[in-house]
């Protein structure tokens, strides 16, 4: 999914941190649907993703002002996402709902990756991956960041975010083919 | 084979988010999954985890966020000034809205046209950068080349963003498309001006806002004598003729598709079905599959026959129908 981080999307930003309000909320629907799922995986729960967006939300409108524009809007709405979601951890407030692949069950069919994956199977091997596979797999597939923005935010080389994602795919690949042990 | 399963689909998967690869261990990534199922079985996969890992924000969830921002605004208005300080937003209330820069109106409609027309891809900004401008079909006919090197990512990253300063320094004037439209997915060019308004029930009708400038407008569209040409009502006192765009692969019909064009001089886009692919050779989602009528080099999806539609790389001669395309086009069978 590409990011429209670009002169357009600068340009939206910098409205928003003048007052635009319709620049700030398109720029946030925009982008709504990467914070949404970043939470929803983190937490496994969609309740807690509720939580998360209206956190994200209110941080980026209070900061806003506070965006130098140095790194990538997505790398900068990533790490505020990412943070929120440590935060609501770290407060108790909501807790990771665990998932282990040898649960997971999927639909039998000839050829499960032709056909379509269901959301539930899928969300559910995405519950079961490492914590820091998913993460990295989120930044750059959901936010669109390059393995450098992601390893900055997440504070390991960008060799490791690439192997924390192949291995990501991998796993889910594997385990949405029905194989790997997946019931 | 020249490299082992697990090394080539570290190298395809990070070809797919678009990150640079060493050309030689690309080589023979692709050398590898071209001769193994299990790699091109993975390849193909990628695509569909990357659409399975998009989801939608309920809109419930969405407004309450907004909502949310909404009341901090105006409590913030209302005399917080720590707060106030902080959000100078206040939805309800524009007259305490800061003076907007001339282009912060245009910022906002931009951002609307890519959250309403679902433009998330670098030539769809690439629109956005540009004005529109008009040309002919003969003018295309100088166009063409080697342009590989402005080849589009989708992966939304900083490629991307070199990719559009690429398209910002290499599009105006010099390479707009030919003024095409797009009807029911499929893409028709200008033929020329009909002296008559067509009469009678349209069959459809396109959005287009043809070499205007101004915002695209929805024209009614009219069948004609051959089942390749239409007729729209631009004007009260006009209508435009246009003729399907098509290229022939063994004697089959194959008729060029896109996602929407909103004005003369717009490229093509792939479909929204069809990804783009991250390297110039087509991976990880398109592979080789021969010749067209013209000799032109066709693909196809990776594990999908040519029934379903072929790609044609950027850079065709300037007898091509894609001639000067700056982006990867998608053809599929005449309807």
């Amino acid at each position: 999914m590409a990011t429209a981080d670009n002169a357009a999307e600068r340009e939206l930003v910098n409205a928003a941190k003048l007052g635009d309000t319709a620049a700030f909320e398109s720029l946030m629907r925009a982008h709504a649907h990467r914070v949404y799922a970043h939470g929803l995986r983190f937490f496994g729960d969609s309740g807690a993703a509720d939580d998360v967006v209206q956190e994200v939300f209110v941080k980026v409108y209070r900061s806003i002002a506070t965006f130098d524009g140095t790194a990538a809007f997505t790398t900068w709405l990533y790490r505020i996402t990412r943070n929120v979601c440590l935060d609501l951890l770290r407060a108790g407030k909501r807790r990771p709902m665990a998932v282990d692949l040898l649960d997971v069950s999927l639909q039998a069919s000839d050829d499960p990756m032709a056909e379509a994956i269901t959301a539930v199977a899928f969300e559910s091997v995405m519950r079961t991956l490492a914590p820091e596979d998913r993460e990295a797999l989120s930044a750059v597939t959901l936010f669109g960041l390059t393995y450098a923005q992601a390893g900055e935010v997440l504070g390991v080389p960008a060799g490791t975010v690439k192997s924390r994602v192949f291995r990501a795919r991998k796993t889910l690949i594997t385990a949405l083919r029905g194989e790997g042990g997946v019931a | 084979m020249t490299m082992d399963c697990a090394a080539a689909q570290q190298v395809l998967s990070a070809a797919f988010d678009g990150e640079s690869v060493d050309s030689a261990a690309l080589c023979s990534a692709e050398e590898h999954y071209g001769e193994c199922t299990q790699c091109a079985e993975f390849v193909a996969a990628l695509e569909r985890v990357r659409e399975a890992s998009a989801i939608l924000i309920p809109a419930d969830v969405l407004e309450r966020a907004l909502h949310r921002v909404r009341a901090e605004a105006a409590e913030g208005a209302d005399g917080d000034s720590e707060t106030a300080a902080q959000t100078p937003l206040v939805d309800d209330a524009p007259s305490r809205l800061p003076a907007m820069p001339a282009w912060a109106g245009w910022a906002a409609a931009a951002a609307a046209m890519l959250v309403v027309v679902g433009i998330a891809t670098t030539q769809g900004v690439h629109y956005l950068l540009r004005p529109a401008t008009t040309t002919s079909p003969q003018e295309n006919s100088t166009f063409g080349g080697d342009r590989g090197s402005e080849h589009v990512t989708s992966s939304g990253t900083a490629q991307d963003e070199a990719a559009t300063e690429s398209l910002e320094a290499a599009v105006p004037a010099s390479s707009p498309a030919p003024s095409y439209v797009v009807f029911d997915q499929e893409v028709y060019v200008l033929g020329g001006k009909e002296a008559v308004r067509p009469d009678g029930t349209p069959v459809g009708s396109l959005i287009s806002a043809l070499d205007t400038g101004d915002p695209p407008l929805e024209h009614p569209v009219y069948a004609s004598d051959s089942p390749d040409v239409i007729v729209i009502a631009a004007t009260e006192d006009e209508a435009l003729r246009f003729t399907l765009v098509t290229r022939t692969v063994r004697g089959d019909v194959y008729s060029l598709r896109s996602g929407q064009i909103d004005a003369f001089g717009d490229w093509p886009t792939l479909p929204d079905a069809v990804p783009e692919p991250s390297s110039p050779d087509g991976l990880p989602v398109f592979a080789k599959a021969g010749k067209d009528d013209l000799d032109v080099s066709i693909f196809t999806r990776l594990g999908r026959s040519r029934s379903a539609g072929v790609a044609v790389a950027p850079g065709t001669g300037r007898d091509d129908p894609a001639a000067g395309s700056t982006g990867w086009t998608w053809w599929e069978p005449r309807r």
